[in-house]
């Protein structure tokens, strides 16, 4: 009896082309939206990059960048830059001032280093604030850091110079680097990771239209199924399986298209996204079962509380602003633990990025406990309800 | 009036639901507002990073660190937890964490070479720039006690060498925009009215024109007294009046929050703008209450559409950040166009027409955005209307 009511089911949803539409288009519509926002904005926002400058003279020196070059007193000047250059920190074309500043206006480089050969130093024009900007004045920061030592000491204890440009050049580090994580730590895999929470919760359209077909006062076929001899349970626990089956193929379907066709990084455990995925899409099903069944009114009203409930979880979950979730970590914590959706998303994050087993199995368990909580709340509702009640 | 009246019954039917929506986005809106950072721009200086050290040394030298570290950039104090701090730099509320350990200071006075720990996003350049930072500072320290010098005499030395910093300057005169006091919040205040307006006015205006778009009621219309263009007449007042109440709220909110730095001009070309806008949605309601037959369909519609506009727009993500294909999409979005006028009129005003002249151009792209989807609704209505 009860494959032949899922199998029943599973018809009758996919027949339901606007739901069945929706449920895929929002996940695959987003991803790809996303894909197109976030695809170059770590390179450019965060990534070191090779910073292109000129080396030119002041303004108002009267020699060209080439003699200034070629002079002894201020070679060690350029050796610093030629330094540079070769550790690739920055790519030094010399040119003359003029063509310096037209080329910083056009933004083909990042600063101006001049050679003020009247003081002996380096100086930077640079036209706004930023912080390859800032990488450069720390680089200069550090050549004139090492003149002014090395001249110091040379003053007041020569016989130490050797000694110390020793030590000022020594290769060794007075720093270890411990790994942020193993895995994916880009910001943005935050958005998707709400994308897939949201895709879940969704399946709550689902379970709503199941409780369509069950409550008397809101369809036909709920009214012919609520006098029929069928076991209620039965019928719920099919229905709830059909819905299931339907959102974990939405699933699979949206976990092959983010990482296969758009390249995003998800890890490599498949077992752990399969579990959370289960466990989700039935958090998900079994709200659309309990405010189906809760909310009294006709079923265009359930559908829109339905849809807000969804969205409100998953803008704390970051889907619209990021670091949402964040911002709810350090000002109500409590509420990231009940947030399914913040819960969906952490699930994610211990296995995608920080790979925390024990935080991964209490976000399961959080969903269990929802997922339960939900579904028995709905059946003892609905066990209560009879046909002449409604 | 009747249909007017219509148009007003089946809104206080959906009303809890439109309410509950209205209560999310205000909700949001404040939401995003008070968790906006103040990012003023000015002239230039270096780039403010937010770090962390975990000091467990305690020492003369940990504390000589953290004040020159903190000296350009933001220092956050964190508790000895590497998942918070983890945590914190994943959501890159710091870019670098930086562990003194225990006994630091007495290694280095013995002549040691102990290393701090640093914790940092992989290839950024943040993480880069404080490397330098850490390097350059024990380096120029452990040339001073290899010499002979103590800790405490080549702390001292370092101090005003470290201040000597390179001259910088500027190629032009950066403009320094005359900014309100909370610039910030109240930019991010009406930008995030353009995905609130779409969704709110889509989820409010498209399931009516759904229900009198059913044939049942279509039919008893057409054969009631009622003329074609009474009755359409009527529906755009009962939309215009969604759009003006809704533009009002929010404006109202927006007032509340920030009378104290709103001035009357750019209080007035916040209101027109937003108006503007509010003018698409209606109009990308009217298209939706044209194309979709089911209140199923409109949802899902109210759902990724205001999403799309806001992302693609560069409403959650600003279009400077997005890459050069992606700028150009951005312009083919309503939202942009907003959220141009919107960078405008928050540099501070003092004379309303020639703000408004600044901003007519962006005003009238909307207009005609509105007036294509207006069309678009049309055509659709037409089409249904043969079929």
């Amino acid at each position: 009896m009860f494959w032949h009511l899922y199998k029943n089911r599973l018809k009758i949803l996919f027949k339901n082309k606007t739901l069945l539409f929706w449920n895929m288009a929002f996940p695959f519509i987003l991803g790809t939206l996303f894909y197109m926002a976030f695809s170059s904005i770590t390179e450019k926002t965060e990534s070191i990059n090779t910073i292109p400058v000129a080396i030119t003279t002041t303004s108002t020196s009267k020699v060209s960048i080439d003699e200034l070059h070629n002079s002894e007193n201020l070679s060690y000047l350029f050796e610093m830059i030629d330094t540079l250059s070769e550790e690739n920190y920055i790519t030094a074309k010399e040119m003359d001032f003029q063509k310096g500043e037209d080329a910083l206006e056009e933004g083909t480089i990042t600063g101006i280093i001049t050679v003020d050969e009247k003081n002996r130093e380096l100086s930077l024009i640079v036209k706004d604030s930023g912080i390859d900007q800032t990488i450069l004045k720390e680089i200069l920061d550090t050549c004139k850091r090492n003149t002014a030592v090395l001249s110091d000491i040379a003053m007041s204890s020569p016989e130490k110079l050797e000694q110390a440009t020793k030590a000022l050049f020594s290769e060794s580090s007075f720093r270890k680097e411990l790994p942020l994580s193993t895995q994916n730590t880009d910001i943005y895999a935050q958005y998707f990771f709400a994308l897939i929470a949201m895709t879940c919760l969704y399946g709550a359209n689902l379970g709503l239209e199941n409780t369509k077909q069950l409550q008397a006062d809101q369809s036909i076929v709920g009214a012919r199924r609520s006098i029929s001899p069928t076991s209620k349970l039965l019928a719920v626990l099919s229905d709830f399986g059909a819905a299931l089956t339907i959102e974990m193929g939405i699933y699979f379907l949206l976990l092959f298209y983010l990482t296969q066709i758009l390249g995003i990084n998800l890890g490599n455990n498949l077992g752990k996204l399969i579990l959370i995925g289960l466990c989700s899409n039935m958090v998900g099903v079994s709200i659309g079962y309990f405010l189906g069944v809760f909310l009294k009114g006709e079923h265009r009203f359930k559908e829109s509380i339905v849809t807000a409930v969804v969205l409100t979880s998953n803008f704390f979950a970051g889907l619209m602003v990021g670091e949402m979730k964040y911002i709810m970590e350090c000002n109500l914590p409590i509420f990231n633990r009940i947030n399914p959706a913040a819960i969906i998303s952490d699930c994610y994050q211990y296995t995608c990025v920080f790979d925390d087993a024990g935080r991964f199995h209490v976000c399961i368990l959080s969903l269990l406990v929802w997922n339960i909580l939900l579904f028995i709340a709905a059946i003892l509702i609905l066990r209560r309800e009879k046909y002449a009640n409604l | 009036m009747q249909t007017f009246k219509a148009f007003y019954k089946i809104l206080k039917k959906n009303s809890i639901s439109i309410g509950v929506y209205f209560g999310i986005f205000i909700l949001l809106a404040i939401i995003t507002t008070a968790t906006s950072d103040g990012d003023v721009p000015n002239a230039f200086g270096s780039s403010n990073v937010n770090f962390t050290i975990i000091d467990r040394d305690n020492s003369e030298l940990s504390k000589a660190l953290l004040s020159y570290l903190s000296k350009d950039n933001s220092f956050i104090e964190f508790d000895d937890n590497m998942d918070d701090i983890r945590n914190a730099m994943y959501y890159r509320k710091i870019y670098y964490a930086l562990i003194i350990p225990k006994g630091f200071e007495n290694d280095i006075k013995t002549g040691k070479k102990p290393k701090t720990e640093n914790i940092k996003l992989q290839d950024s350049s943040f993480g880069f720039l404080f490397d330098r930072k850490i390097d350059s500072y024990f380096a120029t320290l452990h040339t001073y006690l290899s010499c002979g010098d103590d800790l405490n005499s080549a702390i001292q030395k370092i101090e005003p060498i470290l201040e000597d910093t390179t001259k910088v300057s500027l190629l032009s005169e950066l403009q320094t925009k005359e900014t309100t006091n909370d610039y910030s919040a109240i930019f991010n205040f009406y930008n995030i009215l353009a995905y609130v307006f779409v969704g709110i006015l889509i989820t409010a205006v498209s399931p009516i024109l759904v229900v009198f778009r059913k044939k049942s009621l279509k039919n008893r219309i057409t054969i009631s007294s009622q003329t074609f263009h009474s009755h359409n007449i009527q529906l755009a007042i009962g939309v215009v009046l969604c759009a003006v109440i809704t533009v009002g709220i929010f404006n109202l909110i927006a007032f509340i929050l920030f009378h104290k730095d709103l001035t009357t001009e750019s209080f007035l070309l916040y209101i027109i703008n937003t108006m503007c806008f509010a003018i698409v949605s209606v109009s990308l309601a009217f298209m939706a209450g044209n194309l979709f037959k089911q209140h199923a369909s409109v949802l899902g519609f109210s759902v990724v559409t205001p999403l799309a506009i806001a992302f693609l727009g560069g409403i959650f993500v600003p279009v400077s950040v997005l890459g050069s294909n992606m700028q150009s999409v951005a312009k083919l979005m309503p939202s942009y166009w907003y959220s141009q006028s919107l960078d405008i009129i928050s540099t501070g005003t003092d004379n309303l027409t020639h703000s408004l002249s600044a901003i007519s151009e962006n005003l009238l792209i909307q207009l005609l955005f509105a007036l294509a989807l207006f069309c678009i609704g049309l055509v659709a209505a037409k089409k249904q209307q043969e079929s």
